[in-house]
This record gives structure tokens, sequence and C-alpha cells, in this order.
């Protein structure tokens, strides 16, 4: 109080002026917030560039400081393993036992497959490119469900690839940087995968809830579903391949259908980019490849570059022809 | 003399950049991928504990700028709508200001209600500005689980906040932290 009445005169005059600086500092982030709010909503190119720089110039710094975190997971999951020995080795040489009668199995539908193929000039499926990369941040708590991957552009990784890790689908790429990869899970409310029922072969959607576990949607009312049955992507849409594991139906009630995902989130350390030569939501490469479209990325043309040339191809009753009207 | 002058002033200056550097710190610390089961769901905010903290005690050194900064580097990672997390940040600010002197000084759980008071109305609000600018409304479960972790885990960083305001900014806060 009497710090302020002593020096009113000289200080007095400097500090409305400092005041109403900072007020209009205040007021115009407070007006650029609200502008840049809005500008995220018609997902603006400026905005989404922003957001690429800062998350790529973030993750080197994350991609450290998850190091140290993924350490010490992995002590904990040696000192978990080791009380798990015992049952789990009773398990592998049951499973084992049971895998051995299936490479029996393999081993003939491998032939029979092979001349069915030769029969029919089969054209075989792009073997797919892949990037191995870290997870350096679970992001978005309750409101999104994505994961920044260690890499980006710079390994050729773009949008709209699917991304997996050891025992299923983890979801696809969302946004792209130079060394940064956003992968939108499919636990996320905007994540829509379209799957089969492994059993029947009945066709759905696996819709994200932002709950640990999507439903599925999109099944024909009477089509039989039950808990246990292996749920896998159809590869309809052309945005992820056919057959890889997506989950489990964890139950069946009035409300829907749910599934738990194969992948363990809380436990995701690493994850592969796949590249089927699909490209995402870009066009099939053989319709691309006669329009020429300009290549993003030359190195992702090799595979369907690769997977075209040793077709013979009559393309009569080929079951995939390399072109299409 | 003139050197242990300049770094005598380094320092006081980096230390004025200690309540910026934690709550980044924690922004980032906030995003890793810790192996807990259903931590990424209900993950509790650790920015916005450091920006109620250093509001409360050390108003000075959280400029308006810093927080837009900050914000933005929140909502970028979480891969929000840019603007967000900033606007809740501006207004605790605004909030704050006015009722510090009912939490400065004060015991500790004056300090933890005023918190607890306080992230309702964010979550309210970003709850609801996320499913406005998502078209659809998000389970409020999950945010209402997050929104009671970070109230539950204010004290243990409040705490280690106060080691570091002391250790680096030589100022006791309140009365409640008593010499050890």
């Amino acid at each position: 109080m009497a710090k302020r009445s002593g020096n009113f005169s000289v200080a007095g005059l400097a500090l409305p002026l400092r005041v109403w600086l900072q007020r209009f500092t205040f007021v115009a982030l407070l007006a650029l917030a609200f502008a840049l709010m809005l500008a995220s909503k018609s997902d603006s190119e400026f905005t989404q560039r922003v957001r690429l720089a800062i998350v790529d110039a973030v993750t080197p710094i994350l991609s450290v400081l998850s190091q140290p975190v993924e350490a010490f997971d992995r002590g904990v999951q040696r000192i978990e393993n080791f009380f798990d020995v015992y049952v789990d080795n009773e398990r592998l040489r049951r499973e084992n036992a049971n895998l051995l009668g299936w490479i029996d199995t393999a081993r003939r539908l491998q032939l029979e497959n092979h001349s069915l193929r030769v029969q029919l000039a089969h054209v075989p499926d792009a073997r797919p490119r892949f990037v191995t990369a870290r997870v350096v941040a679970d992001t978005g708590g309750s409101f999104f469900h994505s994961v920044l991957l260690n890499t980006g552009r710079q390994q050729a990784v773009r949008p709209g690839q699917p991304v997996i890790s050891a025992g299923g689908l983890v979801g696809r790429t969302a946004e792209v940087g130079e060394r940064s990869a956003r992968v939108l899970l499919l636990t996320d409310i905007n994540s829509r995968i379209p799957v089969l029922v492994e059993q029947t072969g009945e066709r759905a959607i696996l819709a994200g809830t932002n709950a640990a576990r999507p439903n599925l949607v999109y099944l024909s009312a009477n089509s039989p579903v039950s808990q246990g049955d292996r749920i896998v992507t159809s590869g309809h849409g052309g945005m992820f391949p056919p057959g890889l594991a997506v989950g489990v139906v964890a139950e069946v009630s009035e409300a829907g259908i749910s599934v738990e995902p194969m992948i363990d989130f809380a436990r995701l350390s690493e994850a592969i980019v796949l590249d089927f030569g699909v490209g995402g939501i870009l066009p099939d490469p053989a319709e691309a490849a006669p329009l020429s479209l300009a290549p993003v990325d030359p190195a992702i043309d090799l595979p369907a570059a690769s997977a075209a040339s040793p077709a013979p191809a009559p393309a009569g009753n080929a079951a995939r022809a390399p072109t299409r009207p | 003399m003139n050197a242990a002058l300049l770094t005598g002033q380094a320092s006081r200056w980096a230390s004025y950049l200690v309540p910026l550097a934690t709550t980044f710190a924690l922004t980032l610390f906030g995003v890793l991928p810790l192996p807990i089961p259903y931590y990424g769901v209900v993950a509790p905010s650790l920015t916005l504990i450091a920006v109620y903290y250093w509001m409360v005690f050390r108003p000075d050194l959280m400029p308006s700028l810093g927080l837009f900064a900050i914000g933005i580097v929140n909502d970028a990672l979480a891969g929000a709508p840019l603007g967000v997390s900033p606007l809740i940040y501006l207004v605790i600010q605004v909030a704050i200001v006015s009722q510090r002197r009912f939490l400065v000084g004060q015991p500790f759980w004056m300090l933890w209600s005023g918190f607890a008071l306080l992230v309702p109305p964010a979550t309210l609000f970003e709850w609801s500005a996320l499913s406005l600018l998502r078209e659809a409304p998000l389970p409020p479960l999950s945010a209402m689980t997050a929104a009671l972790l970070t109230i539950l885990l204010f004290p243990l960083l409040a705490y280690v906040l106060v080691r570091l305001q002391r250790a680096l900014l030589g100022v006791p806060p309140g009365g409640w932290v008593t010499d050890a």
C-alpha cells in the first residue's frame, strides 16, 4: 500500500501501461485461441502444418524420454516372466504338440494352393514393405486414442497405412510428419475398420468407441456371432490388407457386440507400419500405374512394380488382373 | 568478480524459467507411454496441475504467452484441435489471479480444494469443446475418471513442485510445508 502511494508519480505511469499491455496480450491470445479452434474444426492446412511441426520438433525429446520407461517395462516383464516360467512352459508344450499337427496340414495346403494358383494364373499379392518404429507417446488421454511413432516421411511412411504389432492390428497412420507419425488406434471413436467374422465370413465394421473394446456394427441381423469368434480385416475399401488379426468377440448382448483387441495397448512399445502397395486411401497401384500418378515417393511403388513383373497374366480368368478397365 | 556476477545473473534468469520449464516437462511426461493398463485412456492432466500451482505461487513467471505456447504444444501432442488447451489455461489464469488471496498462505487443503473446484469445469469445457469440434459426444466416463485422477494426483505433484520452488526460486510457498 505504502509503496504504491509513494511511487505514484514515477512508477505510477509505467504501471498502467504495463497492465494495459498485459491485458491486450491476454485478450489477443484468447482471440487467437478461438480462431485456431475454429480453423482446426475445418481441418485447415495451416493448423495441420503447425501441429505436425510441433510434433516433429518434440518427437526426438519424447524418443529419448520414453527409453527409460521402456527399459523399466522390460525389467518388470522379465520379473513377471520369471514367475510365469512354469505355467508358460506347460502351455508352450501343449501348443507345440498342437502346432506340429498344423505344420503337416499347412504343408499339404501350401502344395494344394500352389497347384491351384498355377491353374488360375494367380497374381501374387504384393509383399508389404514395412517400417518398424518405437511408440514414443501415448497421447490424447480420455478424448483421443492415438500414439506417436518415431518414424515419418523420411522412412516413406504416409497417412492411411495400416499399423500392426506382434499379435494383430493396432490402427492406421493418421497425420505423418518428417520424423513422427500419429497412429489412430482402432479403439478411437473415429476408427472404422472393415472386418470379417473369421468363422462365418460375415462382413462387418469395427467401430471404435473410445472405450477399451470397440464394437462390431453393420452385421446382418441374423448372423450367428458368439463369444470367442476371431475378427480379422476383410480388406474391403483397400485400406487394410485382408486377414490381419484384429480381435476376439468378447461379449454379445442387446447393447451390441464388443470385441477385445488382440493388442494390449498398455504394453505397446513397438509397432510396424505396413505398406502393402495399395497405399491406403490412394487408388490401387494397378489402377494408378496407367494414370501415372506423380509418385509421392518412388520407394513406395517398388513393391507394386516387383509384384507385377513376374505376372505372366493372361488377363482372362486371373483372380486379380494387373490392369482393370 | 564480473564473471561471478554474470553467472549469478544468468542462473537467476534461468531460475525464472523454472515454472514454464517444469510445466512443459510435465506436458511431455504426461504423454509418455507408461506400461500401466488403461493409463492412456484415463491419463491425468499433469499440465493442469503445474499450471495451477505456478499460477498460484508465481503468477509473475507464468505469462499469458507462455501458457498459450504450452497449451498449443499440449493440443498438438494430443492430436486435438489447436486452441482448446490455451483457452482453458488462459481462463484459469484469470480465475486464479482474482482468487489468489484465498489460496496463498492458506493450509494445503485450501489449495487442494481450489484445484478440485477448478478441474470439473475445465474438464467439462474440454469435453464439450472437443465433442462439438468432433461432432460426436465423447464418452464422459473416461473424462470424469481422468479428472478425478488429476485431482488425486495433485498433492504428490504439488509436493515435488514445492521442493523445486524452494531449491531453485528460494521462496517457500504458503505456510503448509514445514521445514524438515
